[in-house]
C-alpha cells in the first residue's frame, strides 16, 4: 500500500463559473469529484460506465459523461452542471418546459437530460424531432417513455418569456383541481438538481460499506479469514454471518429465508458473504479483495424444470423438490368446459428474466440518534413501511425506535419493494461503529440483488365456442424463482389470479409452481407475476381468433368483462369500461383498415390487460408491531390496521395545508395526485398544499408504492383527512354565521353559503379564526380495504382489490424480413383508470409502460453462463430502449367512476404495462406470419422461425 | 474502483513519446478514456502509469487536400469528424458512420485514435476505414512508420502497436472517381455496437458498367475487421445481377469467422453478414453508377 501522500494531487476545476481547488486521486472521475468533494449532487451516477447519461455535464460547450472522465484531465475546462443552469433563481426555459410537459417523473435522468438539451439548443434552437432524438440518445430514461421529453424540447421556446405556462387540453371540468393536468409538485426540485436522492446525502464523519458477494452459485462456507483486510488502513469494521443477528428475513412471513449475510451456505453468485465498512468506498472495495473465503462447492441447478427432478440439488431443506410455492386452483369444471367447446387450442410459452433497472441504484444510509437507541435509516425504497417492519424484526427493536426516511426515489418498478442488505447492514454497522454508514449498489450489484421478473414457463389450453366465447381455460405455469422466496409466493398466485378479471371464463384451472434455482431471487416487477401469463393468454386468444376467422378485437369484445361482476375466482369487479377501451383503440388505430391488409413486414396487433388498484391485504398479518412479540397469526378476511393514513395540518395563518402521508413517491407521481385530492377536498388551490411523505417520524403509515395502490388507498385517506379539517372548519364558521355546517361549501380558497355565494369568507381567515379559538386545525384520515374481499379458498387473498383497471393497446411495427429486426412504430392505447386525477400523469405512466413493455418484449433478458454468472450485468449488454428506439405513442383515457376510489379514481402505474407485451408479439406475428412464443422476441428468433416456415 | 496509478499529461507528441519511452511496459495511453476507463473500472486493466494525450493539440486536426486526400490526427474526436464539412463533402460515409457510433456524450470525448488502438472488432471505424483504404501513421521516440490499416489489427483488442509507440494519424487516399463507399451495422438498439457490420466500397470502370475495384469489409464477424476478398473477386470485372449478388453474399458469409456470444449465435452472425453484404453491395453499386454526385 502506497502512502496516501502520493495518491493525491491538487487541481483547479472551474465549475459553473466558480473555481475550486481540490485534492484528487489520479483515478478519480469528474463525477466522483463533483458529487463527493464539491457536493454538487445534481449530477447523478446511474451506471458509472458511460451508458446512461445521468452523469452528463457540459464541458466547454459539449455534453460529456462525467463518469468516464478523469477529474485531472478536466483542468482548464469550463464545466457546467445542472446547478449552473437556472440563474438568479429563474429557471431556464428548458427546465420550465420539462416541468409543464410532464417530462419529469422520478427525475433521476432529468439533470443529465436537461444538460444535453441545453447543449443542443445553444447551436440549434429549433431542433427537429430527429435532431432531438440524436442529441438525447445517450440519456436513458426508464420512466417516461421519452415522448413527453421530446414534447418538452420541441416547445422549449415557449417558455423564453412567459411565466404562465399554456394550459393543457385534457382537463375535466367537474372538479377544481382533480382531473387537471397540473405540473408535478416535485418537478422544480428535480429539474434544478436540488432534489436529493438517498445517495446524495452526506453526513459528517460518515463511513462507507461494500459487500463481498459469493463467486460461486452453490456452496458451504468453510472458513472466512478477514485478518488481512482488517489491517488495511481505513477499514473500520468487517461483518460476516457470524456477527450478524441469527434471524431470517424476507417478504412473506411464512417464507422468511434470507440472512443478512450468509450463515454457512451460499446459494447463488452474488449471495452476500461479508461486508466491509471503511473511510471511503475505495478502501472498502480494496479490503473486499483481501478477505479470504474457502467454500465447499455444491452442485447447482439453474433451470426450474431440472430443479424439480428427484436427484436435483436442493437449495433449502424446507422446500421439497425445490418447490417454494404450489398453487392448485380450480373454478367451475374445466373438463366440462372443454367438452362444451367447439374449438380447443393448446400452446406453450416462455417468458424472460427482466430486470427493473431503475436508473437510480439502491442506496441506504443509517445512523443512530444521540440516545443511541433510535435508528435513522435513509433508504431508496418504494415500501418504507415494510423496510421499517423488517429492520425492527432483524434488529429486534420496536418500530417506534426506528425512523425511516425515504428521499425521492429514482424509479423502482418493483425492484425496490423489499428490504435490502444495504438497509440492514448500514443499520447494524452504524450501531457498531457509532458513525453514519452509507452504502450504494453498483449497477452490477443491482443485478445480483435481483428481484426482477420471474421467468415463467407456461402451458395454456383454451376452449371456445364457434363464436369465440371462452368455455374453459387451463394453465400450468412454472416460475423460475431464484435462490430465495422474496415476493415469490404472491407472484405465483398472481400469475393465475388475474387471468379471469378481463374476460368471462366460466371454467378455470390454474396450476402454479414456483421453483428455487441457484440464481438471484426474483420478485415483484411492474404487473407482478401477471404480464407474462397475460402475454401468453392474449397471444393464444389472438391465435384462436385467426383460427376461427374472427377479428381479434371482436373476439375480445365477445368475452369482455362487464361492470359489477364477480369473477370465477371470487374477485369483485365494480367499475369496468374494458369494452370501451377496445372500441376506442379500434377506432383510433384505424384497425379495420389495417388488420390483415398490410404488406408483408408490416404488422398490427392488439393486447389487453388490467390490474389491481391496491392489494386487498397487507403483506404481513396482524397489527403493526415487532414480529418477535406477535403470535403466529391466522388469516382473517379483514385488514387489522389501515393501509393508508393521512394527516392534514393547516398552518397557523391559514394559507397552507401540510399533507402528511408516508406514500412513497418513486416517480409515479403520487405526491402530486395526493396533493391534488387534498386541495380539492379542502377547496383550496393546489399551490397551498405542501406534501411531506419522506419521514416516518412526521408522516403516518402508508404501505408504499406497490400493487398500484397509492392513488386509491392513499387518496381515500387524504380525502378523509381533508374532510375532517373541513368539518371542523365549517362547524367553527357556522357558529359565526349562525347556520348549519351542512349549508357551507369551500371552493377556490373561499368558504361560502351554498344558497348565497355572496356570503363568504376567505379560507385562511376562517382557518385563523379556528386556530385563535381552538388551537391547531388538524384532520386525520385512514383507509382500510373493504372487509371480506375474496373467496374462501387457499390463496384467495391474492388478486383481491377494491377496484380493477382495464386497458387495450394496439401496436404497429415493421419487421425486416431479411434480418428479423423489429422497429416498433406506433402505439395506440386507451385505459380505464377510473377518474384520471391528473391526466398528464396518467399518460406519463402509460407512455413509460409502453416503452418499458416493448423493450421487455423484444430485447430485455438477464442471461447466465453455465456456472450461474450473469453475462450482462451492465447497461452495455442488458439493452434498454433509447429515445431513438421509442415509438410514437397515443395515450387515451376512457373515463369511468369507481365507487371505491377517491373521486372515482383507480390505478394506472402497473396496469399500463399489461397490454403491451401481447400487442407487440401480435404485431410481429402479423408482420411476419410467425408467432414467437418465447420472450424476448429477438431478430434471431424471428429469423429462425421464418426460415423454418419457408 | 479504479486502481491507483500515476497520471501525466503530455502537451506535445515529443513529450508523449518520451514518457512512453521512460515508462516502458508499465503504462497505458489514455486519450478520451471512453474505452480505457471502462476496462480500468472493471479491473481488467491496471497500469502503474497513465499518459494522457488528449490535450496534445498537434494530434487533433482534420486536413483535406484534393491531391493527397484526408488526414485525421489521432486525438481528433468522433464529433469533430462528424461535423467536419470537408469530411461530409468528400467522405460522406464517415459522417453517417459517426452519427451512429455511441452517444453524443461519448463522441464528444472519444477519439479516432483511441477507437482504432482499442482494437475492438465491433468498432465502427475499422471496417469503413479499411474499405476506404486507409493507412495509419505510428511513431516511437526513434522512428515513424506507416502501415495499411488492414494490417493494423491482430486479434481481439490487439493491434500491431508496440510498447513505446503512439498512433499519430489516419490517412485516407483520394477517393477514385465513380466510387461509392457505404456502411451499415446491425444492432438491436440504435447506436449500440454492431452485432455485425459491413462496409463496401465499389469503383466502376471508366466506360461501360462493370466493377473495376471492390472492397468488402466485415466488422464483428471475426477477431478483427476482415476483408471478404473472395467475395470481392466475384464482383471485380463483373456487372452486378441478382444471381451474382446472392453468390457474393454467400461467399462473404463463408469468409466470416464469427463467434457466438450473448447477442447472437455464430449461425445468425453468418446470416447477417450475408444479408448486409448483399444490401451494401447493391447500395454501393447503385451509388457508384450514378453520375458524379
Ligand atoms: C457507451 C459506449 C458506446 C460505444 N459505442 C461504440 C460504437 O457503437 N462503435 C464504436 O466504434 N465504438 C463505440 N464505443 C467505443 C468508443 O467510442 C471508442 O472506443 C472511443 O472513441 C475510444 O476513444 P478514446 O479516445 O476514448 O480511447 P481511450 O479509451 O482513451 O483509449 C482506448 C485504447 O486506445 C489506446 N490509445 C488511445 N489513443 C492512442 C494513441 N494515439 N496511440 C496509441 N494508443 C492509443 C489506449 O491506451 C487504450 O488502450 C462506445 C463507447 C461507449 C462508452
Ligand atoms: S453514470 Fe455516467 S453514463 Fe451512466
Ligand atoms: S424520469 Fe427518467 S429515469 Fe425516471
Amino acid at each position: 500500500m502506497k502512502h496516501n501522500k502520493e495518491r493525491y494531487r491538487l487541481i483547479v476545476l472551474k465549475v459553473n463559473g466558480e473555481e475550486h481547488s481540490v485534492a484528487v486521486k489520479d483515478g478519480e472521475t469528474l463525477l466522483d469529484v463533483l458529487r463527493d468533494k464539491l457536493r454538487l449532487t445534481g449530477t447523478k451516477k446511474g451506471c458509472n460506465l458511460g451508458v446512461c447519461g445521468a452523469c452528463t455535464v457540459i464541458i466547454d460547450g459539449e455534453p460529456k459523461n462525467s463518469c468516464l472522465l478523469l477529474a485531472a484531465s478536466c483542468e482548464g475546462t469550463e464545466i457546467t452542471t445542472i446547478e449552473g443552469i437556472a440563474s438568479q433563481g429563474e429557471l431556464h426555459p428548458v427546465q420550465q418546459a420539462f416541468i409543464y410537459h410532464g417530462a419529469v417523473q422520478c427525475g433521476f435522468c432529468t439533470p443529465g437530460m436537461i444538460l444535453s438539451v441545453v447543449a443542443l439548443i445553444k447551436d440549434n434552437p429549433n431542433p427537429t424531432e430527429a435532431e432531438i432524438k440524436e442529441a438525447l440518445d445517450g440519456n436513458l430514461c426508464r420512466c417516461t417513455g421519452y415522448a413527453d421529453i421530446i414534447e418538452a424540447v420541441k416547445n422549449w421556446k415557449k417558455y423564453l418569456n412567459k411565466k404562465e405556462p399554456p394550459s393543457s387540453s385534457y382537463d375535466l371540468n367537474k372538479f377544481s383541481t382533480v382531473g387537471k393536468s397540473q405540473p408535478r409538485v416535485d418537478a422544480a426540485a428535480k429539474v434544478t438538481g436540488h432534489a436529493k436522492f438517498t445517495a446524495d446525502y452526506n453526513f459528517n464523519n460518515m463511513l462507507y460499506g461494500k459487500i463481498l458477494h459469493s463467486p460461486i452459485s452453490h456452496g458451504r462456507i468453510k472458513m472466512i479469514d478477514t485478518s488481512k483486510a482488517e489491517t488495511l488502513p481505513g477499514v473500520k469494521l468487517i461483518l460476516t454471518g457470524k456477527n450478524m443477528p441469527d434471524i431470517t428475513y424476507g417478504v412473506s412471513p411464512a417464507r422468511y429465508d434470507e440472512h443478512v449475510l450468509a450463515k454457512d451456505r451460499v446459494r447463488y453468485v452474488g449471495d452476500e458473504v461479508a461486508a466491509v465498512i471503511a473511510v471511503d468506498e475505495d478502501t472498502a472495495e480494496r479490503a473486499l479483495g483481501l478477505i479470504q473465503v474457502e467454500y465447499e462447492e455444491l452442485p447447482a441447478v439453474f433451470n426450474p424444470i431440472e430443479a424439480l427432478k428427484k436427484d436435483a440439488p436442493r437449495l433449502h431443506e424446507k422446500y421439497k423438490n425445490n418447490i417454494n410455492t404450489k398453487v392448485d386452483h380450480h373454478f367451475g369444471d374445466v373438463e366440462k368446459g372443454f367438452a362444451e367447446a367447439d374449438f380447443i387450442r393448446e400452446e406453450e410459452f416462455v417468458g424472460n428474466h427482466v430486470y427493473q433497472n431503475p436508473i437510480e441504484p439502491h442506496a441506504s444510509i443509517a445512523y443512530w440518534e444521540n440516545d443511541g437507541l433510535t435508528l435513522v435509516l435513509y433508504s431508496s425504497t418504494q415500501v418504507p413501511h415494510y423496510v421499517h417492519y423488517m429492520v425492527a424484526r432483524v434488529l429486534d427493536i420496536p418500530l417506534g425506535k426506528i425512523r425511516i426516511i425515504r428521499p425521492p426515489v429514482g424509479g423502482g418498478f418493483g425492484g425496490k419493494a423489499e428490504t435490502t442488505p444495504l438497509d440492514l447492514i448500514t443499520a447494524i454497522a452504524s450501531k457498531k461503529t457509532g458513525r453514519p454508514v452509507k452504502m450504494v449498489y453498483s449497477r452490477k450489484e443491482m443485478f445480483l440483488h435481483g428481484r426482477g421478473r420471474h421467468k415463467q414457463y407456461m402451458k395454456f389450453k383454451m376452449g371456445v365456442k364457434k363464436d369465440g366465447r371462452i368455455t374453459a381455460f387451463k394453465s400450468q405455469i412454472y416460475l423460475d424463482g431464484g435462490a430465495y422466496s422474496s415476493f415469490g409466493v404472491i407472484t405465483a398466485y398472481y400469475a393465475g389470479s388475474m387471468i379471469p378479471t378481463l374476460y368471462f371464463i366460466p371454467n378455470y384451472l390454474y396450476e402454479g409452481f414456483r421453483i428455487m434455482t441457484n440464481k438471484p431471487a426474483c420478485g415483484a416487477m411492474r404487473g407482478h407475476g401477471t404480464p407474462q401469463p397475460r402475454f401468453a393468454f392474449e397471444s393464444l386468444l389472438s391465435m384462436i381468433a385467426d383460427d376461427l376467422g374472427i377479428d381479434p378485437i371482436e373476439i375480445r369484445l365477445r368475452n369482455a368483462m362487464d361492470p359489477n361482476t364477480r369473477t370465477c375466482n371470487d374477485l369483485d369487479v365494480r367499475s369496468c369500461e374494458f369494452k370501451a377501451t377496445l372500441d376506442e383503440v379500434k377506432k383510433k388505430s384505424r384497425w379495420k383498415q389495417k388488420y390483415g391488409k398490410l404488406q408483408p413486414g408490416k404488422g398490427i396487433g392488439i393486447g389487453c390487460g388490467g390490474f389491481v388498484s391496491g392489494a386487498g391485504y397487507a403483506i404481513y398479518r396482524g397489527q403493526v408491531q415487532r414480529s418477535s412479540e406477535k403470535k403466529r397469526e391466522t388469516f382473517v378476511k379483514k385488514s387489522e390496521f389501515p393501509h393508508s393514513n393521512a394527516i392534514v395540518k393547516i398552518s397557523e395563518d391559514g394559507t397552507a395545508a401540510v399533507l402528511l402521508i408516508q406514500a412513497a413517491e418513486i416517480g409515479q407521481g403520487s405526491s402530486t395526485v395526493l396533493s391534488q385530492m387534498c386541495a380539492e377536498a379542502l377547496g383550496i388551490s393546489l399551490y397551498r398544499v405542501r406534501i411531506r411523505t419522506e419521514d416516518s417520524d412526521i408522516s403516518p403509515l402508508d404501505l408504499g408504492a406497490y400493487s398500484s395502490r397509492t392513488t386509491l388507498m392513499g387518496g381515500n385517506a387524504v380525502v378523509m383527512a381533508s374532510k375532517d379539517v373541513i368539518g371542523k372548519l365549517f362547524t367553527s364558521v357556522s357558529r359565526v354565521w349562525n347556520c348549519n355546517p351542512q349549508d357551507l361549501e369551500a371552493r377556490e380558497n373561499q368558504i361560502f353559503l351554498k344558497s348565497d355565494k355572496s356570503k363568504n369568507m376567505a379560507w385562511e381567515e376562517a382557518a385563523r379564526k379556528y386556530f385563535n379559538d381552538q388551537g391547531p386545525l388538524v384532520g386525520t384520515g385512514w383507509y382500510k380495504p373493504p372487509e371480506g374481499l375474496g373467496g374462501d379458498y387457499k390463496g384467495a387473498a391474492v388478486g383481491t382489490s377494491p377496484a380493477y383497471s382495464y386497458g387495450s393497446s394496439v401496436c404497429e411495427c415493421c419487421v425486416d424480413l431479411e434480418t428479423g429486426k423489429v422497429k416498433i412504430k406506433k402505439f395506440t392505447d386507451f385505459h380505464d383508470c377510473g377518474t384520471p386525477i391528473n391526466p398528464q400523469a396518467v399518460h406519463g405512466q402509460v407512455k413509460g409502460a409502453i416503452v418499458m413493455g416493448a423493450g421487455e418484449t423484444i430485447m430485455e433478458d438477464v442471461l447466465y453462463d453455465e456456472k450461474g454468472n450473469i453475462l450482462n450485468p451492465n447497461l452495455h449488454d442488458y439493452l434498454l430502449m433509447t429515445i431513438k428506439d421509442s415509438p410514437e405513442i397515443f395515450s387515451g383515457i376512457v373515463e369511468s367512476y369507481e365507487p371505491e376510489g377517491p373521486y372515482g379514481a383507480k390505478e394506472i402505474g402497473e396496469g399500463a404495462i399489461l397490454p403491451v407485451l401481447a400487442a407487440v408479439a401480435h404485431a410481429i406475428a402479423n408482420a411476419t406470419g410467425v408467432w414467437i412464443k418465447e420472450l424476448p422476441i429477438t431478430p434471431e428468433k424471428i429469423l429462425k422461425a421464418l426460415k423454418k416456415k419457408f | 474502483m479504479i486502481r491507483d496509478f500515476v497520471y501525466s499529461k503530455a502537451k506535445t507528441v515529443k513529450e508523449a513519446l518520451d514518457l512512453l519511452e521512460e515508462h516502458k511496459e508499465n503504462y497505458k495511453i489514455i486519450c478520451g478514456g471512453q474505452s480505457l476507463l471502462i476496462l480500468m473500472r472493471q479491473g481488467l486493466v491496471a497500469p502503474a502509469n497513465l499518459i494522457d494525450i488528449k490535450s496534445i493539440e498537434e494530434l487533433s486536426y482534420i486536413n483535406f487536400k484534393p491531391k493527397d486526400g484526408l488526414k485525421i490526427g489521432a486525438a481528433t474526436t468522433h464529433s469533430d469528424i462528424e461535423k467536419s464539412s470537408s469530411v461530409k463533402k468528400h467522405y460522406p460515409v464517415l459522417v453517417s458512420m459517426e452519427k451512429n457510433l455511441a452517444s453524443v456524450q461519448t463522441r464528444n470525448w472519444g477519439t479516432i485514435g483511441g477507437n482504432l488502438a482499442h482494437g475492438d472488432p465491433a468498432g465502427d471505424p475499422g471496417p469503413v476505414f479499411i474499405a476506404l483504404n486507409a493507412t495509419v501513421k505510428i511513431a516511437n521516440s526513434e522512428r515513424e512508420r506507416s502501415i495499411p490499416l488492414e494490417e493494423f489489427f491482430i486479434d481481439y483488442f490487439e493491434t500491431v502497436l508496440e510498447d513505446g509507440e503512439l498512433l499519430l494519424e489516419v490517412q485516407f487516399p483520394v477517393v477514385p472517381p465513380r466510387t461509392a463507399t457505404v456502411y451499415e451495422k446491425f444492432n438491436i438498439i440504435k447506436n449500440d455496437q454492431g452485432i455485425v457490420s459491413v462496409a463496401v466500397s465499389i469503383t466502376m470502370e471508366k466506360k461501360g458498367s462493370s466493377c473495376k475495384d471492390a472492397r468488402i469489409v466485415l466488422g464483428a464477424a471475426a477477431s478483427i475487421p476482415i476483408r471478404a476478398k473472395k467475395a470481392e473477386k466475384l464482383l471485380i470485372g463483373q456487372k452486378l445481377n441478382n444471381g451474382l449478388l446472392e453468390k457474393i453474399g454467400k461467399r462473404a458469409s463463408k469468409e466470416a469467422d464469427p463467434v457466438a456470444d450473448i447477442h447472437a449465435s455464430e449461425e445468425y452472425r453468418r446470416h447477417l453478414v450475408e444479408a448486409l453484404t448483399k444490401r451494401m453491395v447493391r447500395k454501393a453499386w447503385d451509388q457508384a453508377r450514378k453520375p458524379a454526385r
